[in-house]
């Protein structure tokens, strides 16, 4: 057999060694920089994302870019924006909570019935949260004590809520004239913003600092990123799991709140399907499902991308069946933009294009031409 | 050739001389980071070339090039003279470039005949699945390995020699004229270790080329005619195995002179220095009558306080097990546990380190680290509290204790943001072993620590173990490795679950065949 054998590489391939060499050294000189940059990557690709829908409906339609419009999609926005909040906490640890669409519509028909029957506003808020709370406790029980697989915990979680919202609604729909829970939850504002902005906002940023800079953050981070040495580290990993899900549900809670004021009802028909949109904006923003990954804010984008896709399409007319076709594209492209890699596979992809294709004369292996004629490619 | 700097007309490749692979310099870079610089290699048929180098020198980026996982930014391969372009794995088995991954890569439900012809399953009328065919064909795939087994069984129900068996007549029936092993032994236990290496010498001898990784020195004297050394992407020297030591190996892969250093001692056959202090306090931990359906029966042992105790056992004879028990990440059928002469049931690993036990898991990977987060907050993870207020993380602080550390064990890291997956496995461990020095653990509790860790590593992490023992903290290493059971103050001999024997430092020989005999 041949050894290729010396104590410094090959020098009979000296100029593809230096080729590479010279390569090498120039990708890594300002590796800080660019490094930060890629790091920060998905996020940006999501604002450009966002920043290009705002575009295309501003030169679609006039009537996108107006305050009128802009404050209507953003409170819409803030039902299923406080949801994904919640649902980012869940899936963060690498669950998934699909019950949060039938928490909407229980919270609206508990706050609706508890007023009708006279009691004050603020009691039927606190009611109201304290029931979200609990389904949010089932859902943690169902997960952590009896160890079922969270999504077949919440999806019997959504099917038990919805048929007890119906059960206590008994009637067709619930109206609601209290004007100070209205005030709170939708008509009203403070320092300019209307209360549903300001509320999401308020959660978010709440999210967003639990997130990065609190230590239940950090464990949750470490539960979804790897359960097991998260365990082994001591780590109260059912209790964390647990709170979880009761976050999730409370803010469900908080979602049916601003449902219920904007729409002056509660009714079991709210909310349905909105978990699906909760969790389409987690991803969207960057998340995985497997867990460990993302932050609260870019779930807030995600949810603005998709509504905002939403809004121009109610505008320029475009029916509600391609709009459903249209949303679910536009969902697989922003997904396989920031979670799936799609750009780092896009740029391979491209990189590896003009490379010879296996058709191509086959050359002299041993010849040193072929090393230096590959190398420009690669920068 | 005889020395590291051999003659050069020797190692001058011979231009289409009739090599099974020729590789000519391989280029490839991670993000501007260079992985491979340049690496020329040839291997005839019915060579055994072994490929050593330290974890991030390259290795394994070149089989990922050769089996075409990923493509190379510059160079080029040749297969039987002709040249080949990889764009996926496909390519490469195409070409003959069959890979045995050191993770198998069976489908544990399918019968052993599935799995060896899974590629392409024979087809008869109705293009439906031939059942003899197929049988037949495994049958013979696997009697040209050198086995026979039921090949209608599934394959989840074999050893894991068995398996490697089925993995390798899956290359075999794919007509591998070039075999990829990467760390093939890690898993088996020493009888068929020898059993493989039968099997390999088998198919070198029908003219199968094979690149071997591995981390054992022994294994590459005992298996390969020729060893080359990556080391930091380039072919840092190759040898013939019948005129070169492993000690000038592993010098080659470390770069410097390894003159009295544990690693020097182990490989020239020399008793490998103890670890511990042989100081033997108080008792810390009691266990008395420790079981666990299926795993092991009735241990009972004292560890005492500043010693090193050695657990050892060969693969699957209830170590393992044993000592996740003691740190509380698993549970017992039954027994008894007590921490300073008080009861406590280490029911799980949050009690476990409230009494200060930490536990250096065996897989890395799925129980050790978590990969996304960063170097600083795996160091910290046992210990957020004191890294907090209020809840309130000081990253600040845990950066700093994380440098601090960092910098104590040596870590090669380019900053501690740095993401715990993109280090190197010695690395890895050195990040879970510091997030139990930040604990202050009293008790380290070691489960196959150098597992799948390069020479260089090794040494620090025995020298971080002798750090941790000088300073009056009580180990336990869990291992099927004899040199690292003769490290340690006393040995206790597991085999098929049950404890065999107790040996003092004193009592075991320099080859440790007062632990191999009592495997039984």
């Amino acid at each position: 057999m041949t050894h290729s054998t010396t104590t410094t590489p090959g020098s009979a391939n000296g100029s593809a060694n230096s080729g590479g060499g010279a390569s090498t050294t120039r990708s890594s000189a300002t590796p800080g920089l660019l490094d930060r940059a890629k790091a920060a990557l998905p996020r940006s690709y999501l604002l450009i994302v966002l920043v290009g829908i705002i575009v295309i409906g501003f030169i679609a339609t006039p009537d996108f870019l107006t305050v009128r419009n802009a404050t209507n999609v953003i409170s819409f926005s803030a039902i299923v924006a406080v949801l994904a909040v919640g649902q980012f906490f869940v899936v963060l640890t690498g669950g998934i909570d699909l019950s949060v669409g039938s928490t909407v519509a229980i919270s609206t028909v508990v706050s609706a019935l508890l007023m009708q029957q006279g009691v004050p506003a603020g009691v039927a808020v606190i009611a109201t949260l304290v029931v979200a709370a609990l389904v949010g406790l089932l859902n943690g029980v169902l997960v952590v004590v009896l160890g079922l697989a969270p999504f077949i915990a919440t999806l019997a979680t959504l099917s038990i809520v919805q048929g007890a919202s119906y059960i206590i609604q008994s009637t067709s729909l619930i109206s609601i004239s209290n004007t100070s829970f209205v005030q709170w939850f939708s008509d009203g504002a403070w320092l300019g913003l209307p209360n549903p902005v300001s509320i999401f906002l308020v959660v978010m940023l709440i999210a967003a600092f639990v997130a990065k800079y609190t230590t239940f953050g950090r464990r949750l981070y470490a539960i979804g990123g790897n359960r097991e040495a998260a365990r082994l580290s001591g780590l109260p990993v059912s209790r964390d799991l647990m709170t979880t899900y009761i976050l999730s549900g409370l803010l469900a809670g908080l979602a049916g709140l601003l449902a219920a004021a904007q729409l002056l009802q509660g009714s079991s028909l709210i909310g349905q399907g909105y978990e699906l949109d909760a969790i389409a904006a987690v991803v969207v923003g960057g998340a995985s499902l497997f867990g460990g990954k993302g932050d609260p804010i870019s779930a807030v984008i995600g949810c603005f991308v998709i509504s905002i896709i939403t809004n121009v399409m109610n505008l320029i007319g475009i029916s509600s069946e391609p709009q459903l076709v249209i949303k679910g594209a536009v969902i697989i492209i922003a997904v396989f933009l920031s979670s799936a890699g799609g750009v780092a596979r896009i740029r391979s992809a491209l990189r590896r294009g003009p490379r010879p294709s296996r058709g191509a004369p086959p050359q002299n292996p041993a010849a040193p031409t072929s090393g230096p004629a590959a190398t420009p490619s690669t920068t | 050739m005889s020395s590291p700097a051999p003659d050069p007309a020797d190692s001058a490749p011979v231009p289409g001389g009739g090599g099974l692979l020729q590789v000519r310099g391989i280029t490839k870079a991670y993000v501007g980071v260079p992985a491979l610089k340049g690496v020329d290699l040839d291997l005839s048929a019915g060579s055994i070339h072994a490929l050593a180098g330290q974890n991030g020198a390259g290795k394994s980026t070149l089989i990922k090039i050769l089996s075409g996982a990923e493509s190379p930014d510059a160079g080029s391969i040749t297969v039987s003279g002709r040249p080949v372009t990889f764009r996926s794995p496909q390519d490469a088995q195409d070409a003959g470039i069959q890979t045995i991954h050191q993770e198998l890569s069976l489908v544990p439900q399918l019968s052993v005949a599935e799995n060896v012809l899974l590629g392409g399953l024979p087809t008869g009328g109705l293009r439906a699945v031939s059942w003899p065919t197929m049988r037949t064909q495994a049958r013979q795939a696997l009697e040209r390995v050198g086995f026979s087994l039921d090949v209608a069984a599934p394959v989840g129900n074999l050893s894991v020699a068995e398996q490697q068996a089925v993995e390798l007549a899956k290359a075999i029936h794919r007509n591998a004229r070039v075999l990829l092993l990467d760390e093939p032994t890690s898993t088996l236990p020493p009888p068929d270790v020898q059993r493989l290496f039968e099997v390999l010498e088998g198919l070198a001898a029908q003219g199968v080329g094979m690149i071997y990784i591995s981390h054992r020195m022994d294994e590459l004297y005992r298996l390969c005619d020729t060893v080359s050394v990556l080391r930091d992407g380039t072919l840092a020297q190759s040898f013939s195995t019948q005129n070169s030591t492993a000690a000038q190996v592993v010098s080659a892969m470390v770069g410097r002179d390894l003159k009295g250093s544990l690693a020097e001692a182990a490989l020239s056959g020399q008793r490998s220095p103890r670890i511990g202090t042989g100081a033997r306090g108080e008792v810390i931990l009691s266990a008395r009558d420790l079981s666990e359906a299926g795993e092991y029966h009735g241990v009972s042992f004292d560890l005492h306080e500043g010693e090193v105790l050695g657990i050892a056992g060969l693969v699957g004879s209830g170590q393992s097990e044993l000592a996740s028990c003691l740190a509380g990440a698993r549970t017992r059928t039954s027994g008894q546990t007590a921490v300073d002469g008080t009861p406590a049931a280490l029911a799980s690993p949050r009690e476990a380190i409230k009494h200060g036990i930490g536990l250096l898991p065996q897989d890395r990977k799925t129980s050790g680290f978590v990969p996304d987060m960063s170097v600083a907050g795996n160091i910290t993870l046992a210990s957020l509290p004191m890294f907090s207020r209020f809840s309130v993380r000081d990253q600040r602080k845990e950066n700093a204790e994380a440098r601090r550390l960092a910098e104590r064990l040596g870590m090669r890291i380019t900053s501690v943001d740095q993401p715990v997956k993109t280090l190197s496995g010695g690395t890895q461990q050195k990040a879970i072993l510091a997030r139990w020095l930040v604990r202050s653990a009293r008790v380290l509790i070691c489960d196959e620590p150098t597992r799948g860790v390069d020479v260089g590593a090794k040494e620090d992490i025995y020298e971080l173990l002798r750090e941790f023992a000088a300073s009056g903290g009580t180990v336990i290493v869990a291992s099927s490795e004899i040199p690292e059971a003769l490290m340690c103050d006393r040995v206790l001999v597991m085999a098929s679950g049950q404890m065999v024997a107790e040996l003092d430092h004193d009592d075991i020989d320099p080859r440790g065949a007062a632990i191999i005999e009592r495997f039984g």
